[in-house]
């Protein structure tokens, strides 16, 4: 589709494809590349499909939608909140 | 998303469910207990029992910045450099780097990565950006770009400011540190960045006003991913504008918040446009910046419900994506009724453009009497606060006049020309038909004819056959004639299409026989050809299917015939006789087959055999050609061989002549040697 893909994380990436958020390469990304973008791939997939389908494609929504949401395949709990102890001073 | 200063008080419940909501937003799960799946705990304080369970499980331990810088890259960073335990100072110090602009999106990207390959080529992994930064490199970079810092600053002042008013105090302090440290100690850094394309909503600054946390955030999102700026506050709008007098400030509201529940502007905030979530989506949909004045989607509708819009049902035709959306939702705005189907209920159908109406649609707007109106009625309604008379909006069924009624036109017209022309088809035939018949007065018209439906298709066919009945009835004085004729024309056409060097024997057969047929089988052949005419009328496809592979069978055969034994070819004849005339007088084709003696003739043929035979060698040679140049046939040839055998047959011209002439305009196809010999042999075995 006229993308290229890369097994190494070069300067002239602009996408990662995120399988798994605990890998040096995600680390490195996640620290020294802000205009790399992280993407689930269901991306590919998206846009693929629509490509094969001869439909319009938006780049710019489907690059949106398919972010890798933030926190994706996390848990999350809290600690801290119901304790009356001052946390900061 | 706002963080209130947790100093000197606890976490309050709401907060964390906000958290909670912002965590699930960002795909991940929140839960109150913990376990070991949790793959990561935000902590506010390095104790408890929720901690020390953490901390023994090996689970991620983080602080509420975390959170927060995460999102704000967008990516998980390395939890280490949050750890609670860390003074709130030092968290997340380098988790990444600020400094470089984050790349708007696909569209927008410049063509900068040529340029970055300048500096190093690809540069892998391992090398660092510490190292990037530091070096000459840096200076290079500054002579190479050049005024690349510009858009930089202002971007990082955008980030500040949100951030400034959005963290607590002390991360407001952090946050400078930060900045200073990254202005001071690389500053060469910013100016690395190469000049990019600025976002749509650069230069704008948004304050949303009123959206729920989750929404709030989806907003904001949309907002910075294409440079727009946010402020926390209306009066922070204002906030460094008159360093920059282009910056646009816009007030967000829900699109369904009434006008009455905005907070009134102060005066110096006039220039503060007020504008609604329909406006982004539009934006964004469209990928350029709109003015919000541009259209009344985007902009707060003054009143709704509209008055009198309550008994409106409205359908809409050639809208799409998202304007679609905002018809739909602004029809329902304003206390209308949306139909996404158009039925006779709806009370006006609301068009994008005039041409754009789908033929359907409005060919039913026209017979339900649905007004059209084009989409400035509903606008301008919207705007006026009123609903407007449909009157000024209403696209005229005489706008569309060229090419509606062309199009009715020659709808009408396709299924009217087609009888039309089946009619002068069938009229053609008929004449042709009665030709032949006026031609026959003198003669028995029996080979013109035979001829003439010979070289036919199928379905023209039966239908001639159908039609010259009465007319042949009334040009022929004799009643019996004209069924005689089309009686005969039935078998024969089907024979001489099976086997073409046959037909020199067989062709002769039915123009003598029929003479001597008694009355009662014509009319039986009569009714039956009206029964087939009837079928194939009342299911044309299966007949023809049937007919045709028929057709193919017997002409495979027929081809065999002329090569091989006369067996098979007795064979087929029999089989051909059955399928067309459903009830038989196999008699009259059999005879004329071969000369050879056969088993299975009745007494009847063989009669027949004898009292034509004579007769049926001679005429043998006037009908061969014809059948024979069937599927060759063109109309031109047609006529000149039915004028020629007439004459023939009227004259009683020597046959040997006739055969001859006939046997060269026949074709080369035909092997002319057998056919004589078979003649001969015919005729011998006749006597």
């Amino acid at each position: 589709m006229g993308a290229v893909h890369r097994y190494d994380l070069t300067l002239d990436v602009t996408h990662l494809i995120v399988g798994d958020y605990d890998t040096p390469k995600y680390q490195y990304v996640a620290r020294e590349r802000p205009d790399v973008r992280p993407m689930t791939a269901e991306w590919i997939e998206a846009i693929r499909e629509l490509w094969i389908n001869d439909q319009e494609i938006n780049m710019e929504f489907l690059e949106r939608e398919h972010t890798l949401p933030t926190f994706h395949s996390l848990k999350f709990s809290m600690t801290g909140c119901d304790d009356r102890k001052e946390i900061f001073s | 998303m706002k963080i209130r200063p947790v100093t000197n008080q606890l976490l309050l419940a709401a907060e964390r469910l906000e958290i909670a909501e912002i965590v699930k937003h960002n795909g991940a799960v929140y839960e109150g207990d913990l376990t070991k799946q949790i793959t990561h705990l935000i902590s506010f304080r390095t104790e408890g029992a929720k901690y020390k369970a953490a901390k023994s499980w090996g689970l991620q331990i983080v602080s509420i910045e975390w959170l927060h810088h995460s999102l704000e890259r967008g990516m998980i960073l390395d939890e280490k450099l949050y750890d609670p335990a860390l003074p709130k100072e030092e968290r997340g110090k380098d988790a990444w780097d600020r400094t470089k602009p984050k790349r708007p999106s696909l569209g927008k990207r410049s063509r900068d990565n040529s340029t970055t390959s300048l500096e190093g080529g690809k540069r892998k992994l391992r090398r660092t950006t510490s190292t990037k930064l530091s070096t000459q490199n840096d200076g290079l970079w500054g002579d190479i770009v050049g005024g690349g810092a510009v858009p930089q600053v202002s971007r990082s002042g955008g980030w500040e400011t949100i951030d400034t008013d959005a963290l607590p105090e002390k991360e407001k302090a952090k946050l400078k540190n930060f900045d200073d440290n990254t202005k001071s100690g690389s500053f060469q850094s910013t100016i690395e960045n190469p000049p990019r394309k600025k976002g749509m909503f650069n230069a704008c600054r948004f304050y949303l006003y009123d959206f729920p946390p989750q929404q709030r955030q989806i907003l904001h999102e949309h907002l910075v991913f294409n440079d727009g700026e946010i402020s926390s506050s209306v009066d922070n709008l204002l906030v460094h504008t008159e360093k920059s007098p282009q910056i646009r400030l816009f007030r967000m509201v829900p699109h369904d918040l009434p006008v009455s529940a905005h907070p009134p502007l102060p005066e110096s905030q006039s220039q503060v446009q007020t504008i609604t979530v329909w406006w982004l989506e539009r934006c964004l949909h469209r990928k350029e910046f709109m003015d919000p004045t541009e259209h009344i989607i985007g902009r707060p509708f003054p009143v709704f419900p509209i008055e009198g819009f309550s008994a409106v049902t409205v359908s809409t035709s050639a809208f799409s994506g998202i304007d679609l959306l905002h018809v739909t939702k602004a029809v329902k705005l304003v206390g209308a009724k949306y139909s996404e189907d158009m039925t006779p209920q709806s009370s006006v159908l609301v068009t994008k453009s005039l041409t754009a109406v789908r033929k359907d649609k409005f060919d039913h707007a026209q017979e339900w009497k649905v007004p059209i109106v084009t989409a400035d009625w509903l606008w301008d309604s919207i705007e006026a606060g009123t609903r407007l008379p449909l009157s000024k909006y209403r696209i005229r069924s005489q706008k569309r006049s060229d090419s509606l009624p062309n199009i009715s036109e020659k709808v009408l017209a396709k299924p009217l020309a087609r009888p039309e022309r089946s009619k002068s088809k069938m009229g053609k035939s008929t004449s042709s038909a009665s030709s032949h018949t006026s031609k026959s007065s003198v003669r028995p018209p029996k080979n013109a004819r035979l001829d003439h439906t010979v070289f036919e298709s199928d379905e023209p066919v039966i239908k001639e056959e159908h039609d010259t009945q009465p007319n042949g009835s009334l040009a022929n004085t004799a009643g019996s004639a004209t069924p005689e004729q089309s009686y005969k024309s039935e078998p024969l056409s089907e024979r001489s299409i099976n086997s073409p060097t046959r037909t020199v024997s067989t062709a002769p057969a039915p123009s003598d026989h029929p003479r001597s047929r008694p009355q009662e089988d014509i009319s039986n052949e009569i009714s039956n050809l009206l029964a087939k005419t009837k079928t194939a009328a009342a299911n044309p496809v299966p007949n023809e299917a049937s007919e045709g592979r028929k057709r193919g069978a017997h002409r495979i055969l027929g081809r065999v015939t002329s090569n091989i034994s006369t067996g098979s070819t007795a064979h087929s004849r029999a089989t051909s006789v059955d399928s067309t005339a459903t009830h038989g007088h196999p008699v009259e084709y059999l005879p004329y087959h071969s000369g050879k003696p056969k088993k299975d003739q009745t007494a009847n043929e063989q009669i027949e055999l004898l009292m034509h035979g004579d007769r049926h060698v001679e005429k043998d040679v006037d009908s061969q050609p014809p059948a024979t140049q069937l599927q060759y046939e063109d109309p031109d040839s047609t006529e000149a061989r039915e004028m020629v055998m007439a004459r023939m047959m009227g004259d009683k011209a020597p046959p040997k002549t006739g055969l001859k002439e006939k046997a060269v305009t026949v074709g080369d196809f035909m092997d002319k040697s057998r056919t004589v010999r078979r003649n001969g042999r015919e005729r011998g075995g006749l006597r």
